[in-house]
């Protein structure tokens, strides 16, 4: 295990919306702080460069820096890929187009489908043929392939993506086809490289996807990574899937770079409860825009292998699909819903207060904030509660302006006969209803009963809604991560390095079958070492390899991922067959144990395993902010009935210090967020990890 | 979240002084709880497809959890095809009468029948009612397609059925659980008469659970708001969704309007067409929708159901009033469905009605058509006419079913959706990989392509066909399911129709054999290829009058030649 804290040196930084959160772990000494987001990504990272600089005059066990960036998720949603050509097999080019057929909204007859990533006049379809066994029918056309060449260059793309039938069985013509591509100088991506699973349209999606990202992010890397490379620091990139990467990786699959801020904040809080031992919770990190949620077993947070970008926001688009982008990567399971903070609140023509789904975003923001927003928001709703102070936030550049959130408030509330104190608290009724539809939803996929789960809330917006949420699921317990409102960057703090391979295959899970299946596996780690030497400066003796099996009942639909103890043998494999059996019981309600069983793909994932910086080094953390005066009260708006409240208000800092046990009604503050305790609820300081633990009082 | 009602919506958060009606503290408390009633249904749709067996329940979509009032009237919505949303009110006439005063805590009913409410045998409802305090407060309800349900045909949908006797077991109405304990004798007959007595059982017991879910669910809502105020707050919401429809009507100009269309055939290849005719009467916020005029029940199996037929006219009303209207029975008030006992919209018993799908989408097309009239420029062209399935029975004994879809005609403003699963129904519907299908069977998927030229032109275009071809590895039997080769879909306000329907196989020896009707059976050998090349949508205004851009973009892309688009869009080159 590498989790070396004492004398190593981290620095991460994370970009979001307005503001880019930067952490230096130097040794056990935390700071953090927050960044206004300029025009130029790369003067930030020069900045922070140069403090790197100074830190290094004095000698560090070891040193990294670690970066978790939006650019690749912002290019699909906004369409500002590059111009990129791809290449299928005869028959297929409008895959990109049609997806799967699906789409959300039954009833919207209006809907526009997104544009296809690679329009069609770049998709060529190219005469070959493998089938499924592997067996070539007909070779490549090498003819055409040339005059598919002449095509890019007429054309000017600027990269390739590549994704032939069957290529995940065989892909020498895949193989063929990328030299030519990276002959003729064209960053090029292949989905044999990519994913080798079965699937055409989700590996096409996913190659097409991550071509279109190749010239984006090395424009991107060269700008941010550089100013380190000069300093010759280990660069690491944030992963969708838990773990960080190099930035090799990052410039040949940008796709795993997709989601990759909230996968940290839930890294983080799957490290809480690995921490402190909790068998099950819910990841809740409510942001400017967006709510997440995600579950937690045993300290590992729930995963998938395909997601969507961009696919709308609501439960039913997760199982209709075909609003977004598929990409079929490792990453978290969480349900990203529309509706952070920014998001609007306003009346229909029936007179029902809706919130969302239009957000005042990072820009113009909320109403309160001053920065040209005049539409009611969930923050502005807030702020008037009284659950956001005014002042200024962040780096001190941003203030909340109270009066500008009552003012943006005012319409509403005379339109319904209410104060803007009880519209803003109508609207917070409103907004948890649709985010606890969330957190139903991620539970009970997994079969889980939200009302035994530990709430871990973060975010600027998660502590203050926690309470209220929590008491309408049901749940007892909520904790509250320290430096909660920029606990993502946390996540990149404690993020280790990890790496996804796996290989598609078809073949029943059975003794007999036992060298043929361990074959795979040897194949797949060869490729693997090779792939690690070439893209990492890390020495391959020091991983962790776990190898995974997706297995499935024969005519299921889906398979599930379970653990593999070693090599296909009698044992393991009886071990593999119960852990599958167990886990269909727990998600489906029920075995098949008459029902042989197949193995669809093998998986190793390489990891350094442990924690790249301990959780518990940040216990005392705090965000660097601008000094303002902690009265020990504040007034609160908390129902219709009692009105206003003076509750008590204490700093997160002394209240950690004083260790003592506090009842609500009651805030304690903390940089860009507030921890909001209603009557009702007990709260008392989690010494290990820093944590402040909410209890219903019963 | 992209789409045009995004924009729509955000023109509705505009006050309108006048409407200033509702009090405070409803409009807070009205949203709270339709985000509380969705979660609940929501969640029964999760538990539903997390524990369900079979494929066509996991992956087809084909399913729907309601909330039900005490009455009968549906209060919520979850994941649905919309096509449930009048079924689940239909059933609840019958089985309320039946059993008057003879429900109990941990009751399940179960009801497949088509002449109470539903629409053919494989589709099955289980109801649960919701007591709170020994009150009968509302039912939880789910509407499930099984893999099978006995009969002459695998699946209950062959179309050769005369009567419902053939079709399978049917399931009048009837206590699957009686306070909590199972009718074993019941489940036991269900396994018996059905091909798939494991997924059939295993859906049924996910279907059960998802009704103990929304049980649990709306009890706990009830409890919190207290069941005076609930139904309060729901009978609000009902009457919301009710002024919501009724404001769509009321912007229809009065008057009658018609339209009929003949489907291919019967059914039954002797058969002669079938005569779909509606007449939709708006009468200031209200609308009644006849279908007199249309043909008698046929002596196969595309008859549909009554309660399907006005499941298939509340969804195109709902689609074309646009917006969010939330689900409920408020919605369906303003409109009466009405047709002849013994038509081919409202047959008879015994009619068999296994393959009433191929019908009803045509009605669907044939309502949409009337109220374009009504509401010229806001509705869409004819698209793929649905119902395209291609089932191949291997000599193996392999049996492969994949459904598939063409694309939309072209909305008000904006071009019709290529290669989607079919308009107002169907978005949940997925397509088989051709990998997935190549491990799985001895059929290659040769192509799944859109092609260009046969889009019904218009200012604003229908989709393209999209067309599906296959090669068959093994000898064995193909049945092919498709529509409007003879009757193409319609364009619209001078937009020309789509292109038809075709299918064809090539054989071996490079010989090429139409294959023409709704339902048509094929032998094929090792190495046939089977075409299906589906309809394009229609279109929707005059050609000339396209945008250049659109001209250019379609250009660009493939989807259209030079010369269809010099001949038809009157399209000069630059060059």
């Amino acid at each position: 295990m590498n989790s070396v804290a004492i004398g190593s040196l981290r620095v991460t930084f994370d970009v979001g919306g307005t503001f880019t959160d930067v952490i230096i772990a130097n040794g056990d000494q935390i700071t953090c702080r927050k960044i206004l987001n300029g025009e130029q990504l790369g003067a930030v990272a020069e900045q922070i460069a140069a403090e790197l600089e100074l830190l290094l005059a004095e000698e560090h066990e070891s040193v990294g820096v670690v970066h978790g960036t939006t650019i690749a998720s912002n290019a699909v949603v906004e369409g500002t890929c590059a111009k990129t050509g791809f290449i299928t097999t005869q028959g297929f080019r409008d895959e990109l187009e049609i997806r799967r057929m699906g789409r959300p909204g039954i009833y919207d007859v209006m809907w526009q489908r997104p544009e296809a990533v690679i329009p069609r006049y770049l998709r060529f379809e190219l005469d070959e043929a493998i089938r499924g066994t592997g067996a070539i029918e007909r070779a490549i056309d090498e003819a055409a392939l040339a005059s598919i060449l002449h095509a890019f260059s007429v054309e000017e793309v600027e990269a390739v993506g590549i994704c032939l039938l069957n290529s995940h069985v065989n892909s020498s013509h895949e193989e063929r086809l990328a030299q030519a591509c990276r002959e003729a100088g064209y960053p090029t991506s292949v989905s044999s490289e990519m994913d080798r699973e079965a699937g055409e349209f989700e590996r096409s999606s996913t190659t097409a996807v991550n071509a279109s990202l190749l010239p984006v992010i090395h424009r991107y890397l060269d700008e941010v990574e550089t100013p380190f490379r000069r300093l010759d620091v280990p660069f690491s990139l944030m992963q969708a899937n838990g773990g960080i990467t190099t930035p090799g990786i990052g410039r040949q699959m940008p796709v795993r770079l997709i989601e990759s801020g909230p996968a940290a904040g839930v890294l983080g809080a799957a490290a809480l409860c690995d921490v402190l031992k909790l068998p099950g919770a819910i990841a809740f990190d409510m942001g400017g825009t967006t709510v997440k949620a995600c579950l937690i077993e045993n300290g590992l947070a729930v995963e998938r292998s395909q997601f969507e970008v961009g696919g709308g926001g609501n439960i039913s688009a997760r199982y209709s699909r075909g609003g977004g982008y598929l990409v079929r990567t490792p990453a978290f399971d969480l349900v990203e819903l529309g509706a952070g903070g920014g998001s609007i609140v306003w009346l229909d023509d029936d007179q029902v207060m809706r919130v969302g789904p239009h957000s005042a975003a990072a820009v113009p923001g909320p109403a309160a904030y001053g920065r040209g927003g005049t539409e009611p928001t969930v923050t502005d709703a807030n702020v008037i509660l009284g659950h956001i102070a005014d002042g200024p936030i962040g780096d001190g550049t941003v203030a909340v302006d109270r009066r500008l959130a009552v003012a943006a408030f005012t319409d509403l509330a005379v339109a319904l006969g209410l104060t803007p104190e009880e519209a803003a608290l109508g609207a917070i009724e409103v907004a948890n209803a649709s985010m606890i539809r969330a957190v139903r939803a991620v539970s009970t996929e997994r079969g889980r009963n939200p009302a035994d789960l530990t709430l871990i809330a973060f975010g600027g917006g998660g502590p203050i809604h926690a309470a209220r949420l929590a008491e309408r699921i049901g749940i007892q317990t909520i904790l509250v991560p320290p430096i909660a409102g920029v606990f993502s960057a946390v996540g990149l703090q404690i993020a280790e390095s990890r790496f996804d391979f796996a290989q598609g295959l078809a073949s029943p899970l059975d003794l007999s079958r036992a060298d043929a299946l361990e074959e795979e596996f040897l194949r797949l780690e060869s490729r693997m070492k090779a792939d690690l030497i070439e893209l990492t400066a890390h020495n391959g003796d020091s991983w962790t390899y776990e190898r995974r099996v997706d297995v499935r009942y024969v005519e299921q639909a889906t398979s599930l991922t379970a653990a593999l103890s070693g090599s296909f043998d009698a044992m393991s494999i009886a071990q593999l067959k119960e852990a599958f059996e167990a886990e269909h019981e727990q998600l489906f309600g029920y075995r098949r144990s008459d029902v042989p069983i197949e193995v669809t793909a093998v998986r190793i994932r390489a990891s350094l395993g442990g924690y790249g910086v301990p959780l518990e080094l940040f216990k005392n953390a705090s965000v660097k902010g601008i000094e303002s005066d902690h009265p020990s009260s504040r007034s609160i708006y908390v129902s219709r009935s009692e009105g206003r409240i003076e509750a008590w208000s204490v700093p997160r800092e002394s209240f950690m210090t004083a260790s003592s046990q506090l009842t609500g009604p009651g805030v304690i503050t903390d940089t860009d967020t507030t921890i909001v305790v209603p009557s009702g609820w007990n709260v008392a300081a989690e010494p290990l990890t820093g944590s402040i633990i909410l209890s219903q009082t019963t | 979240m992209n789409s045009l009602n995004t924009e729509l919506s955000r023109d509705e958060r505009k006050l309108d002084p006048k409407r200033a009606d509702r009090r405070g503290d409803d409009a807070i408390r009205l949203e709270v709880l339709r985000h509380e009633l969705t979660s609940v249904a929501e969640e029964m749709g999760i538990t539903m497809q997390r524990t369900a067996r079979s494929f066509t329940a996991r992956e087809g979509g084909d399913y729907s959890t309601a909330l039900i009032g005490p009455t009968g009237g549906l209060i919520a919505q979850g994941f649905a095809n919309g096509i449930h949303l009048g079924s689940l009110v239909e059933i609840m006439i019958p089985l309320l009468d039946k059993f008057d005063g003879s429900l109990y805590e941990g009751d399940i009913l179960i009801s497949n029948d088509p002449y109470g409410g539903l629409s053919h045998l494989p589709d099955i409802a289980m109801v649960m009612p919701v007591f709170v305090a020994g009150e009968l407060a509302g039912f939880s309800a789910i509407d499930l397609h099984h893999s099978d349900i006995g009969g002459r045909h695998a699946g209950g949908m062959g179309v050769a059925s005369r009567q419902i006797f053939e079709e399978g077991i049917r399931l009048p109405g009837v206590k699957l659980y009686d306070r909590g304990l199972p009718n074993q004798a019941l489940l036991d007959t269900i396994a018996a008469c059905v091909r798939t007595p494991e997924s059939v059982l295993g859906d049924l017991a996910a279907q059960a659970a998802s009704c103990r879910r929304g049980d649990v669910g709306l009890r706990a809502l009830i409890a919190r708001y207290g069941l005076v105020e609930f139904r309060r707050l729901a009978e609000v919401l009902n009457s919301i969704s009710e002024d919501q429809m009724r404001r769509f009507i009321a912007s229809l100009p009065d008057g009658a309007y018609r339209y009929s269309e003949e489907f291919e055939q019967g059914g039954n290849a002797s058969d002669n067409a079938v005569l779909v005719a509606v007449e939709v009467r708006i009468d200031g916020d209200r609308a009644t929708v006849e279908f007199s005029g249309s043909s008698a029940q046929v002596d196969s199996a595309i008859n549909v159901p009554f309660g399907l037929t006005k499941s298939a006219t509340f969804i195109v009303f709902r689609a074309l009033a646009g917006g969010e209207i939330f689900p409920n029975s408020g919605l369906i008030e303003p409109i009466m469905v009405e047709a002849e006992l013994g038509s081919v919209l409202r047959p008879a018993f015994p009619a068999a009605v296994g393959a009433r799908g191929m019908l009803m989408w045509r009605l669907i097309d044939v309502i949409m058509r009337a109220l374009a009239d009504a509401s010229p420029g806001k509705v869409p062209a004819a698209g793929d006419g649905g119902a395209n399935g291609m089932v191949f029975s291997g000599s193996s004994g392999k049996l492969l079913v994949d459904w598939y879809c063409s694309g939309w005609g072209a909305r008000p403003g904006s071009d019709g959706v290529d290669g989607v699963s079919n308009i107002i129904l169907g978005g949940m519907m997925h397509s088989l990989p051709g990998e997935l299908m190549e491990q799985e069977f001895p059929v290659v998927l040769e192509s799944f392509a859109l092609e260009p030229d046969t889009e019904g032109a218009g200012e604003y275009r229908g989709a393209l066909s999209m067309s599906r071809s296959w090669r068959f590895l093994e000898k064995g039997t193909v049945l092919l399911r498709s529509c409007r080769a003879d009757s193409r879909p319609y364009g619209l306000a001078g937009g020309a129709s789509g292109s038809p329907n075709v299918a064809y196989v090539i054989r071996t020896s490079g010989e090429r054999e139409i294959l023409k009707g709704i339902s048509v059976e094929c032998a094929v050998e090792p190495g046939d290829v089977i075409v299906h090349i589906q309809p394009g949508g229609g279109g929707l205004g005059d050609p000339s009058k396209r945008d250049a851009e659109r001209i250019a973009r379609d250009l660009r892309d493939g989807k259209l030649t030079v010369g269809r688009a010099a001949s038809v869009y009157g399209w000069e080159s630059a060059e």
